[in-house]
């Protein structure tokens, strides 16, 4: 039996460096890596499902085409290859290469992605693909021009905090590992706030737990502002030294009374008094933003309002104090980091043409014109169950003539594939991974062969630019040459302006990243435009036409006036089960997570007659489907939950309700402003 | 003195389920078949009450009542490490260990027809390595490590036991820890709580015990209607008195996950009442066939009546495992009195069947006052039958029917005493985690 240390490349906080075995070409056992600091203990059992996710009997190993009875059938490389490629030369030929839709998304993480983009950019001459993304650009975003950067303290600085703010954050179900630092710092002493709407499994040591209204933070965060500084509890050197805008601040949010915030959170009174004491008088304080709540309409704004609060105390580039929002130190090989480089160019080049926003795929899919979209080409994603509105995604999906997917396992949108080719899955190519949370740079390292007929995507590009006429010779230029020899080769170049990198080490385990700042902002220095921490923003305003300074917006939905015929706020978070839609097809997962059910609290149930298990319809205006309603007070009034990433073939498929529309900055996707309502089904 | 065992500490555990997982890659368990369980105080997260999670699989007690419950000795303790180990050629699929275990430890394979459950990861440890569920924790809630400390507090959140379990508990008090919230929001009222429906499970139920109901109800009823055969030489009611006794013992070997295992049921005597109650049913039949159709002597009938108390004692003696839903020590389905019962008609002594009935009806208001729902139209409609036809008829046809309606008065029994022997089956239930974490919760939120 052979050893490796590897990571898990999945879009995920934590990204844990473990040991796996291989014997006889298969993947045995996985086991914890405990010198990675962030993740000393084991992996999630998302990652303990390797074992069965490699071996699967319903992994996809060979490349297939759809039958005409919706079937699937196996066919050969040579056959897949030749129909996409006789495709695409007809597609470029008639419409112009602009009418194939390149998509790719968060799938699997590593350096050798680009390829894919160069295959389209260089090989193809050119092709549509989508700006924006799915997840967390609003916050990257509000961050950026905020503090300059998105960056934390490493995690395990977190048990120094005696103050730690999970706002909207479920880290036991999405981040465990920060479960670790974040019981050392309660057991030394430190006092929890939970900001959720609903009582996650990591409000379980919380002092006190707030339960706005979806969309509604900003109120809050504004109205704590306003209670830190008429009580005088603000870090007064720190901002005068280090902050633009306080004065704008102070005055804008004279009205924002707790009166007036609890009016529009339903949080009483006395509770936002609470937390805005304990956030003035702890310290240090690390307030930890969840992802969820900038999927807003109003998210970029209400992430600025938030961190505020960590301006306005001083809580940032000290041990145990910072905004923990995201961590971006260990890209250290990309050029334009997030939130930058999912936003359109100012000048198209001409060749890609990056005018679909993720966000709005279905519907941009379908408006696109001159010319209209012939074939897509998706990649590490899913979009059928995991982009906006489902309904409207498949509609664009059914109108185009070719569909490809590259897929480990018949996904909603594999499902809806012209031809399926079987995708490598983290033990079959080595690669370089970074993470948004843990500081390491990592080698994600080739451990087996791959299974059946899998080749990695960067042979697949490889191979199909020889069926487009291309010569190896003007192919190596471009792409990576089939084989592992050329990808040590160019992950050795990468690293080559790191000395503390090399393949070999990193081959024994993680290593910090290059010039990693420990505790971020510690040299207090801030890429914005005036090199302060800036509250006042300008650039906010130009490039993203909001108030220059924080400021609460209603949320397109979850305004009351909104649509009456849908009360509920449905709120669709991660599960500790799934990573998106990965995951929930292993045996053992399937075990875990049971079925899809819609959470409700007992006194909305009770209004509706509906009991424990009883089977109910979602609906609103996008869509609608059956789903067994769970009866938990786990969930605040007004709220219901159907946790993210159920594919639509096991029912729940929760953006069947959600809508496309973007976040108020950095084109990100606020598909949780969404309310439904619910009925019992006779 | 107690070696190595589960340390779990309730402030790191999270539920993530991570060593469910761990446990299914090391020993390939079979979905939705699992070795290690977690269970939850207030999962519903009513709130003015804490929550907490609880992993425990088999703890691998000093004295394991699986190993001495289990008739086929399909367990066997590994003398170096102490786990105890079940042997899956040997099981005969009884399920009677995972009545014995409070801890739910055993687990029903129906697909394979056999119980299976944690053995420690006995490869592991016996080369020094760790449990798979504890190495891979991710919070380290849960580890394997020395549990002797004298002192050791009563393990949190499990059942109270004799059997010494290797589990040490730690921080048990997070389940105080209960955030300040405000009421309005978390829509919480007292009333609405059953709405949320019932968290437990008993374990045992009447519908699906079926079989052990009719095992045991014809030999108490075959414990009775021997004494008819003093004066009634009928063939007809010999050959069926036999029969019935045949169809009992077959009905029980069918009840097995492995029938053919069968004869493996006695081969533990010496601790397991089930393999005693095994052996006294075939010594009954037997020493019952030799009186029918051979000895018909007094001597005989004593031989029989002896092995049927012997037998319903065992009876009772497997039935003392289970907990009791009510709390009386003598319930009015207890075996050896509903034997009784059928002697006394058998052998035509009225006036004394008559105070035996009005026992049982008074053991059976007493056991049914404190457990009914009488919310359930279905539970006052079986107590109402099983008392008319089972008690107030036979009553009054002995009083007022002259010349009695024997046939009816029996009949009558039969159907009244079948219909307690099915409700008992409901009124006894197997103690577990997961109930004991839900009691203590409810407790706690008063």
């Amino acid at each position: 039996m052979k050893q490796f240390v590897t990571a898990c490349p999945r879009n995920c906080y934590s990204t844990c460096s473990f040991k796996v075995f291989v014997d006889n070409g298969l993947v045995v056992n996985v086991e914890p890596f405990s010198e990675n600091k962030a993740t000393p203990e084991g992996i999630c059992l998302k990652g303990l499902s390797y074992v069965e996710r490699a071996n699967s009997p319903d992994r996809i190993i060979y490349p297939h085409k759809k039958n005409n009875d919706g079937t699937f059938s196996r066919i050969s490389w040579d056959e897949a290859l030749n129909t996409i490629a006789s495709k695409l030369e007809y597609f470029k030929k008639e419409f112009g290469q602009h009418s194939v839709l390149y998509y790719a998304a968060s799938g699997m993480s590593g350096l050798l992605n680009d390829f894919s983009g160069k295959f389209w950019k260089e090989i193809y001459g050119g092709a549509t693909t989508v700006y924006g993304n799915l997840c967390w650009p609003a916050g990257l975003e509000a961050t950026r021009l905020t503090l300059g950067e998105n960056k934390h303290n490493v995690p395990w600085d977190l048990e120094n905090a005696k103050l730690i703010v999970l706002w909207g954050k479920n880290s036991a179900e999405s981040n465990i590992q920060e479960m670790i630092p974040l019981g050392k710092a309660l057991d030394n002493g430190g006092k929890l706030i939970a900001v959720d709407p609903r009582r996650t499994e990591s409000t379980q040591r919380a002092e006190i737990l707030i339960q706005p209204l979806p969309a509604t933070d900003a109120a809050l965060a504004l109205a704590i502002a306003n209670l830190l500084i008429a009580n005088d509890w603000i870090d007064h050197a720190f901002i005068k030294e280090y902050v633009l805008g306080f004065d704008l601040f102070k005055n804008s949010i004279e009205k924002c009374t707790p009166q007036w915030a609890s009016s529009i959170t339903s949080v009483p009174e006395e509770f936002i008094h609470k937390m805005a004491w304990m956030i003035g008088n702890i310290k240090p304080m690390t307030l930890i933003p969840g992802y969820g709540m900038q999927r807003y309409s109003n998210g970029g704004q209400t992430t600025r309002c938030l961190l505020a609060l960590s301006v306005l105390t001083g809580n940032i580039g000290k041990e145990g104090a910072c905004w923990h929002y995201a961590n971006l130190q260990s890209y250290v090989f990309d050029d334009l980091l997030e939130p930058l480089c999912y936003y359109p160019p100012e000048k198209p080049d001409g060749i890609i043409r990056r005018e679909i926003s993720t966000a709005r795929l279905g519907e941009d899919m379908l408006t696109l014109t001159d010319p209209q979209l012939k074939m897509i080409w998706v990649e590490r994603g899913n979009p059928i169950s995991q982009n906006p509105d489902t309904n409207k995604v498949l509609e664009a999906f059914k109108k185009l003539d070719f569909k490809v997917v590259v897929e480990q396992f018949f996904t909603d949108t594999a499902l809806e594939a012209d031809i399926v080719l079987p995708a490598k899955n983290m033990f079959e190519q080595t690669d370089i991974i970074g993470s948004y949370w843990n500081p390491y740079v990592q080698l994600r390292q080739k451990v087996v062969e791959p299974a059946g007929e899998v080749k990695p995507e960067t042979e697949i590009y490889y191979l199909l630019g020889q069926r487009l006429g291309f010569s190896k010779e003007q192919l190596n230029n471009v792409l990576l040459e089939p084989g592992e020899e050329s990808v040590l080769k160019y992950l050795n170049e990468k690293i080559g302006a790191f000395p503390t990198l090399s393949i070999e080490k990193l081959k024994d385990g993680p290593i910090l990243a290059p010039n990693l700042q420990e505790i971020a902002f510690s040299d207090y220095k801030f890429k914005t435009q005036s090199g302060k921490i800036e509250l006042f923003s300008i650039e906010a305003q130009e490039k993203w036409n909001v108030n220059p300074l924080p400021t609460f917006e209603k949320g397109i939905e979850a305004d009351s006036e909104y649509n009456k015929d849908y009360p509920l706020y449905l709120m669709s978070p991660n599960s500790k089960n799934r990573i998106h839609s990965q995951f929930n097809n292993l045996k053992i997962i399937r075990m875990i997570s049971g079925e899809p059910t819609i959470q409700i609290n007992p006194n909305d149930a009770s209004e509706r007659q509906i009991f424990n298990g009883d089977l109910v319809k979602v609906f609103n205006e996008r869509g609608d489907f059956i789903i067994k309603a769970e009866l938990s007070y786990q969930v605040r009034v007004g709220c219901v939950v159907i946790a993210n990433g159920w594919w639509r073939s096991h029912g729940g498929a929760v953006n069947t309700l959600s809508k496309g529309r973007e976040t108020d900055m950095g084109h990100g996707s606020a598909f949780h402003d969404n309310k439904v309502q619910v009925e019992k089904l006779n | 003195m107690k070696g190595k065992g589960f340390i779990f500490d309730y402030s790191k555990c999270v539920g993530c389920h991570a060593c469910i997982v761990a446990c299914y890659i090391e020993n390939k368990t079979n979905p939705p078949i699992a070795w290690r369980q977690v269970n939850t105080a207030n999962q519903k997260k009513i709130p003015l009450a804490g929550f907490l999670n609880l992993s425990i699989a088999c703890n691998h007690c000093i004295e394991a009542p699986c190993l001495k419950a289990c008739p086929a000795k399909a367990y066997q303790r590994d003398e170096q490490t102490g786990a105890v180990i079940h042997q899956p050629e040997k099981c005969i699929g009884c399920k009677y260990c995972t009545w014995a275990c409070p801890f739910d430890a055993p687990k029903y394979n129906s697909q394979k027809g056999i119980v299976e459950k944690c053995h420690l990861c006995n490869h592991l440890i016996t080369e020094g390595l760790k449990p798979a569920c504890a190495n891979q924790c991710p919070t380290s809630a849960l580890i394997f490590g020395s549990i002797d400390s004298a002192e050791q507090a009563e393990p949190f959140g499990i059942p109270r036991s004799k059997f010494q379990p290797r589990i040490k508990t730690l921080n048990p008090s997070v389940l105080k820890s209960i955030p300040e919230m405000d009421n309005n929001i978390s829509g919480y009222k007292p009333n609405q709580q059953h709405l949320l429906g019932d968290e437990t499970d008993d374990k045992i139920h009447a519908i699906e015990e079926w079989p052990l109901v009719l095992f045991s109800f014809i030999f108490t009823f075959l414990s009775g209607w021997i004494f008819a055969f003093k004066q009634d030489n009928s063939s007809i009611y010999k050959f069926l008195f036999i029969s019935l006794g045949f169809f009992a013992i077959l009905l029980s070997t069918f009840h097995l996950g492995k029938p053919f295992r069968a004869p493996r049921s006695i081969f533990n005597l010496r601790t397991s009442w089930l393999s005693r109650e095994v052996l006294l049913s075939g010594i009954f039949i037997l020493s019952s066939i030799l009186y029918l159709l051979i000895f018909n002597s007094t001597l005989m009938l004593l031989l029989c009546s002896l092995s049927s108390i012997l037998l319903l004692l065992s009876v009772e003696m497997v039935y003392s495992i289970p907990e009791k839903k009510y709390n009386t020590p003598l319930h009015s389905s207890n075996t050896i009195i509903t034997a009784i019962l059928f002697g006394l008609f058998f052998s035509g002594l009225f006036k004394v069947l008559v105070a035996v009935i009005v026992l049982k009806a008074l053991l059976y208001i007493i056991r049914k006052k404190d457990i009914a729902n009488l919310s359930h139209s279905w539970v006052v409609l079986t107590i109402l039958i099983r008392c008319v036809i089972g008690l107030f008829i036979p009553l009054s046809i002995i009083f007022y029917s002259n010349p009695l309606s024997i046939k009816y008065v029996l009949i009558c029994l039969l159907i009244g005493e079948l219909i307690d022997r099915f409700e008992f089956y409901n009124d006894i239930y197997i103690n577990s985690p997961s109930r004991v974490l839900y009691q203590t919760y409810k407790n706690e939120s008063k």
